[in-house]
């Protein structure tokens, strides 16, 4: 709730001091952060009357002496290049510039520099440089994000670039808490302990005075996690509304896109779905398909309800009323159809792609042992002709990662049917996987197997029978956001930066990065977290949210480039 | 609240550096760096300055109207003459470079109503042609010719003009409705008035009609001496007299219901505007209902 709360704030803050009329002017990532905490309609409230991108203000000629121009960009060389020629030959009255992360001297100089016309009235830093999709969940949306898999010397100005990016937007989150961190890092990650270090300096040495806020007892947590710890997650298949949503169809930037889907009425090719705006969607987003489904009819029988007593339309009196809620009937019957529409989309695409099966054997695979009844499985499911490409593929790799140390061959067998039945598959896709997230390069105990008491845990569950086989899967993060609450983060696997370890304490605040992506059931698994209220506040965040198929198109694009520089080495 | 950083008065520092070094002297240095403290006012535009005043002279008309008001109206408290006299009696704001120049002078004088409120007329009419000149010529923000007009300026300039011509629709209606009460009784006995005075005029014309019958048949049929002559011609002269003054009363009274059916004509020609106001309103509001229910279903 506080990022959510923090970018409104920011927002709200730009805009209301300067009167009269204003134009909004963003670039690719700024929009993405405004557009997730402010509606148009709010915008217009508060005399927004035009929106636009900084790449194509310049394109245009029209002179708007009567508009006050507010822009709020990242501090990136691009955008000050166009901010140079905009305040050269100025289309507005006024300018006010507020940047989301910290700026350089050198770019102060060069747009002082180009203001000419003396139009800049204020230059203000706000540190709005994330995108906080849900209230405990944010994101960066860094496109190339396939670089943390890659070793250093593959691609180092690449790499510098990403890490830049990552540590920029760490450093804003904290700044919009008012938070200094003791940060730690996953051991076994090269990329999380660089990003860890190069935050630290950033905030303990460079910027020392920016960061130095109000000291509280226990200082809050900055958890920086690789994804190859846990690549079981992004590959499983979801049954959870919002998860359910982005595997399936994808969500970006709390938007739906139905066009690829099929031809849909004009209102509907692009739905938002976000819980601060939507109440159906807040109850929902984390129950499982069943339930939404029964929900969803409840919905529609209320709703239906409600059409009813507005046919009896007898009196004048009624005529009114009707006129009257028209608006807010229309809210509702709009929603209600673009939650059935989701349903009945995601519904056929599970009938299309035989999911329940697959998904059965996936859960299986990701929590239960049986190593031969397993293979027999997904040998199965490689033979049957209706399971498409991705989800073989999928379950070769869920199969490899927890029986790579058994039975080899059995393994290569199952390689080997892939190549043949999927004419797209990349050879060695599995093999580079199991390079980045095989059991070696694991810190966490993925299968619970490795810890007696996890295995003592597993058996018990298993005796005891899970609620739903599909949901029965539970992230790795789970058990260590238990292990910070109660303290336990061990120090061997989990090293702290610097020298303010406090040994055995439990932190109130919490922020959880994981460098390549995280998921929504993820999400979801730490919103159900903070609902226990055990004293702890956990905010996840990554440099994407990832689907199945955005980790299988990183991993791809890693492997092409690991390929040629290896070849060209 | 979140953390947020000001860097204006770093900017301030930059700026004052490069003016250092391209070599501006002191007192451009002075003028740069007061600029961020008060910030330069956007200029008026002469449009905006002329309708400023049009609507000051508009606001004058309507102060002095109510403060006559009530000596206008009360049947009792003044004649109809020094009604006639106020209603001519008005402020008069003299021009010096004429209506086109955009250059008032504020003198104060006296000069008929009718003629003022024409004068605000026409000097709205003026503005709005400008509204087409000014954007042909005008050459933007800092210089830059615009390539085509901008929009949102005319539309603003349009609504300008608008608001103008309404505020001066106000006022002369104030100024109708108080004529109106003036003329009341001449409006209820408009029909009976009318018949009234063709009668009263050849009642007229028999009496000077027969008059004359009366002097050519004393000079024909009576040869009398000089002092019946005399007399008689006295009498002639005393009926030409009376004629006389009855005629001027009839011109008198004819002028006064000339004046007043003017003042009729032109209560009834507002009255005419107002329901085909009152007509293009609820034509738009049937438009938004069909627009509505169209929607709706």
């Amino acid at each position: 709730m506080v990022l959510v709360s923090a970018a409104r704030d920011y927002v709200n803050r730009m805009l209301q001091d300067i009167s009269g009329m204003k134009v909004l002017i963003l670039d690719s990532h700024t929009v993405s952060t405004v557009s997730v905490v402010y509606s148009q309609s709010e915008l217009l409230q508060k005399e927004v009357f035009l929106v636009e991108l900084i790449e194509s203000t310049s394109l245009s000629r029209e002179s708007m002496s009567h508009l006050k121009a507010v822009y709020f960009l990242q501090p990136t060389s691009e955008n000050i290049q166009h901010l140079r020629r905009q305040l050269a030959s100025p289309r507005f009255g006024e300018y006010h510039l507020f940047f989301s992360n910290i700026l350089k001297d050198t770019q102060i100089h060069i747009l002082a520099d180009s203001d000419e016309l003396e139009v800049v009235q204020q230059v203000q830093e706000f540190y709005a440089d994330f995108v906080a999709v849900d209230p405990y969940h944010f994101t960066l949306n860094i496109p190339s994000n396939h670089t943390y898999m890659l070793p250093a010397v593959v691609d180092p100005g690449n790499l510098q670039h990403f890490c830049d990016r990552v540590v920029d937007g760490i450093a804003a989150v904290f700044l919009a808490m008012k938070r200094r961190p003791i940060i730690r890092y996953q051991r076994t990650s090269d990329v999380a302990k660089r990003i860890a270090q190069e935050t630290s300096k950033l905030m303990y040495q460079q910027e020392s005075g920016l960061f130095d806020f109000r000291r509280t007892e226990i200082s809050p947590l900055l958890l920086v996690l690789d994804r190859s710890d846990d690549p079981v997650t992004p590959l499983l298949n979801q049954w959870t509304y919002q998860a359910m949503v982005h595997e399936l169809i994808g969500i970006q930037d709390n938007k739906v896109d139905l066009r690829s889907l099929g031809k849909f009425p004009k209102d509907q090719e692009e739905v938002v779905l976000s819980s601060e705006q939507d109440s159906f969607f807040k109850s929902n987003m984390y129950e499982n398909f069943g339930d939404i489904g029964m929900n969803i009819k409840r919905l529609v029988d209320e709703f239906q309800q409600a059409a009813k007593s507005n046919q009896n339309i007898q009196t004048i009196e009624d005529m009114a009323k009707f006129v009257d809620n028209y608006p807010e009937y229309r809210k509702m019957h709009g929603n209600i159809s673009k939650h059935v529409t989701l349903v009945t989309e995601m519904s056929k695409i599970v009938e299309e792609r035989k999911l329940m099966l697959v998904s059965q054997t996936e859960q299986e695979l990701a929590c239960n042992g049986g190593q031969v009844a397993a293979f027999e499985a997904v040998t199965n499911l490689l033979n049957n002709e209706n399971i498409s490409d991705i989800d073989r593929l999928r379950l070769v790799m869920l199969y490899a990662l927890r029986y790579e140390k058994e039975s080899p061959v059995q393994l290569m067998q199952l390689f080997n049917k892939l190549a043949s039945r999927s004419p797209k598959y990349k050879p060695g896709l599995v093999q580079f996987l199991l390079k980045q997230a095989g059991v070696d390069k694991r810190t966490g105990d993925l299968y619970g197997n490795r810890d007696f008491l996890n295995i003592a845990r597993n058996m018990a569950r298993g005796l005891k029978g899970v609620e739903n086989v599909y949901t029965q899967h539970q992230p790795l993060l789970f058990q260590t956001m238990e292990s910070i609450t109660k303290g336990r983060l061990r120090d061997v696997d989990y090293p702290c930066i610097g020298n303010h370890f406090q040994q055995g304490s439990r932190p109130q605040e919490v922020v959880i990065f994981i460098v390549g992506g995280t998921t929504y059931e993820e999400s979801r698994c730490v919103a159900l977290q903070n609902a226990t209220n055990s004293g702890t506040r956990f905010v996840l965040g990554g440099s994407v949210v990832l689907n199945s198929k955005r980790f299988l198109k990183d991993l791809e694009e890693a492997q092409r480039i690991a390929r040629s520089s290896t070849s060209v080495v | 609240m979140a953390k947020v950083r000001d860097r204006t008065e770093d900017f301030k520092d930059a700026v004052r550096h490069t003016a250092l070094s391209l070599g501006y002297d002191e007192s451009k240095l002075a003028a740069i760096l007061a600029n961020f403290i008060i910030h330069k006012r956007r200029q008026r535009s002469p449009f905006t300055k002329a309708a400023l005043k049009t609507l000051e002279s508009i606001g004058t008309l309507e102060h002095f109207m109510l403060k006559h008001r009530k000596d206008y109206v009360d049947l009792h408290r003044t004649t109809e003459q020094e009604r006639d006299s106020i209603e001519h009696e008005c402020l008069k704001i003299a021009w010096s470079s004429g209506i086109g120049g955009f250059g008032w002078d504020g003198v104060w004088e006296r000069l008929p109503v009718s003629a003022f409120i024409k004068a605000c007329q026409e000097q709205i009419d003026v503005l709005k042609n400008s509204i087409n000149d000014e954007e042909d010529t005008s050459k933007g923000w800092f210089g830059i010719r615009a390539d085509k007009f901008n929009a949102d300026t005319v539309a603003h300039k349009h609504g300008v003009v608008l608001s103008l011509s309404e505020r001066l629709h106000s006022v002369t209606s104030q100024f109708d409705q108080l004529r109106a009460i003036r003329f009341q009784d001449a409006i209820s006995k408009a029909t009976p008035r009318r018949k009234f005075k063709p009668v009263v005029k050849s009642s007229s014309e028999d009496a000077s009609k027969s008059n004359n019958l009366d002097v050519r048949e004393l000079d024909q049929f009576r040869p009398e001496p000089l002092k019946v002559q005399q007399q008689l011609l006295d009498d002639e002269t005393r009926a030409l007299q009376v004629e006389l003054s009855s005629l001027l009363d009839a011109v008198q009274q004819t002028e006064t219901k000339m004046v007043e059916m003017s003042a009729l004509n032109h209560l009834m020609a507002t009255h005419v505007l107002q329901q085909a106001q009152q007509i293009e309103q609820l034509y738009l509001q049937f438009k938004c209902l069909e627009m509505g229910i169209g929607i709706s279903n």
